[in-house]
């Protein structure tokens, strides 16, 4: 089996969580699957929310030629898998919030006309990202326009002012899971268990991250699971999603 | 017109290019400094509007019940264009929106009733970072020429005037990394039909014109000081070309005042059509095999 690697990365980043938009505006610490399908998806061109809204604007739901379907990067690319590695100590990214002003009042109702708008960032995010190879015509596409430097759309980390650096990339032979080993990659918290014990000589770590993992069918929603980065072993196997690649594991979530 | 990456490179001397609200200038958590895209883009759109150019997205006033108080995104739009509500065709408003400069550019969101509409613009920047070691944030007292009206409302009699700060720094260089893919209007292409032309190379030039200049010409009082020191355009061979942030790749020697672009030139190899180079000869040294320009008569050195 083969999977294309690459790293991504960037000066700043931000992914926000829709479920707070009070006072101040979150990001999540790693790049979630929905969103980096979206960024595929804008390296080989495939439409994303707006072209769908655009499509559906003059319908109601149900009508004839109404789209009910998800956005076509989602789509198409829904069915590949991907490793999600975060290149950073213990996993975890420094983060700050940034104020805005907006001020031509066209914003909001605020009095004043004067919208504050405070924004949390992820600085120097960097993650190393594996996409299996599934033999399908979407990944042939994928790994062309990665190799050969091409993409449609200019990728982005979360929004477009964060402008995402993507490099080393390649094709990478992958191998059965390695037994005794611990999990290089986020995996999802209820597919493998961890042993409880410390690795040996390493201070240990565990983080933990409720993260859109999927789009809801009918509404587009995220879909939540747990990810877990640790540098603990594996107890319980399920391994059928876990691969090998130069001496480490990787879960394809 | 063809994909572009560039550079945009900012000083700020005595002066203060983007603060935050304490005034300081914007940071990241370990210190480093740097200016948001909007700082960028404001004082390129005032520049369009000062031309008579249709600026969409900029404050402007109207008088209410005796005050005077910022527009409403539906007023603002009716000011440029015509009269607008929930049964205006989406098309039109479309086409007008894509009339302003600014929209064609940097794009939109415009939600007024019955129009909810969000356009990618073609031009997006990235953060602009300093890129000079040896900031210094300076805080000047300031006396302000009155007393302390809230003195007064607490029964007392204010004796002095009061006090205030300004907040420069000594000497910063920002970099702001850009692309411009005219790819982004494709689809309105078909929506809107031969009328529009997508981003256009008459576009492109417009752009550039305030890329070169607008922060220089932009003069408030914390923005004196602020000056455009160099520019970068890359025009690419290939329209499908991916280059990342190319800021992150411009070196900057903080000791002799000196630009080096050799890892940069390394990473865009065989990738570009043209690439421009505009710099201040007077206070920057370049160390390039790249096109130069001067940045102020735009003349080749």
């Amino acid at each position: 089996m083969r999977a294309l690697r690459f790293e991504l990365s960037g000066k700043t980043a931000c992914f926000r969580k829709p479920d707070v938009n009070a006072y101040a505006y979150f990001t999540y610490n790693n790049i979630h699957k929905p969103a980096l399908l979206g960024l595929l998806g804008s390296v080989i061109g495939l439409g994303g929310y707006t072209q769908l809204f655009e499509k559906n604007r003059t319908l109601k739901k149900g009508q004839l030629g109404y789209d009910e379907g998800y956005p076509e990067f989602y789509e198409k690319l829904k069915e590949l898998k991907v490793a999600i590695t975060p290149l950073a100590p213990n996993g975890y990214f420094s983060k700050k919030i940034q104020t805005f002003n907006n001020s031509v009042g066209y914003a909001s109702l605020e009095q004043g006309g004067n919208l504050i708008v405070r924004e949390q960032w992820l600085e120097n995010p960097s993650w190393q990202i594996l996409i299996l190879d599934d033999e399908s015509e979407v990944f042939q596409k994928i790994s062309e326009y990665f190799l050969g430097g091409k993409s449609v759309f200019i990728p982005y980390l979360g929004k477009n002012d964060h402008p995402a650096k993507i490099d080393e990339v390649k094709l990478v032979e992958l191998f059965p899971f390695i037994k005794e080993q611990k999990v290089s990659s986020l995996f999802e918290e209820d597919k493998l268990q961890i042993v409880k014990s410390p690795p040996r000589g390493e201070l240990s770590y565990y983080f933990k991250e409720i993260s859109p993992i999927r789009l809801n069918e009918q509404h587009h929603f995220y879909e939540y699971a747990n990810l877990v980065f640790t540098n603990h072993k594996i107890e319980i196997e399920n391994v059928e999603d876990v691969l090998s690649c130069e001496g480490n594991n990787y879960a394809f979530i | 017109m063809t994909r572009v990456y560039g550079v945009i490179g900012i000083k700020a001397k005595m002066a203060n290019w983007n603060a935050d609200f304490t005034g300081r200038p914007k940071s990241t958590s370990n210190g480093d400094i740097f200016g948001s895209d909007k700082a960028l883009k404001y004082p390129m759109k005032k520049m369009w509007e000062n031309e008579g150019k249709k600026v969409l997205f900029i404050k402007s006033w109207k008088e209410e019940k005796g005050s005077i108080v910022p527009n409403q995104l539906g007023e603002r739009y009716k000011l440029l264009f015509s009269d607008i509500d929930k049964k205006t065709e989406t098309k039109e408003v479309m086409n007008n929106l894509f009339k302003a400069v600014d929209v064609k550019n940097f794009g939109a969101t415009f939600a007024v009733e019955g129009q909810n509409i969000s356009i990618t613009g073609a031009v997006q920047f990235g953060q602009g970072f300093n890129k000079f070691d040896d900031t210094n944030i300076e805080i000047q007292d300031i006396l302000s020429p009155f007393t302390d009206s809230k003195a007064e409302e607490k029964g007392k009699e204010a004796k002095q005037s009061t006090l205030g700060t300004k907040i420069t720094v000594d000497e910063t260089h920002y970099f702001y990394g850009f692309s411009i893919n005219p790819k982004n209007y494709d689809e309105y292409k078909t929506l809107l039909g031969a009328e529009f032309q997508g981003y256009t190379e008459a576009d492109y030039a417009e752009f550039k014109k305030v890329a070169l200049v607008s922060a220089t010409a932009y003069s408030t009082n914390s923005k004196f000081g602020c000056e455009n020191e160099f520019a970068l355009f890359l025009t690419c061979k290939d329209d499908k070309c991916y280059l990342p942030d190319l800021s992150d790749y411009v070196k900057f020697d903080s000791q002799k005042r000196e630009i080096d672009l050799g890892e940069l030139e390394k990473l865009i190899e065989g990738k570009f059509a043209s690439v421009e180079v505009y710099f201040n000869p007077f206070k920057l040294s370049l160390k390039t095999s790249l096109d130069k320009f001067n940045i102020f008569t735009q003349e080749k050195l």
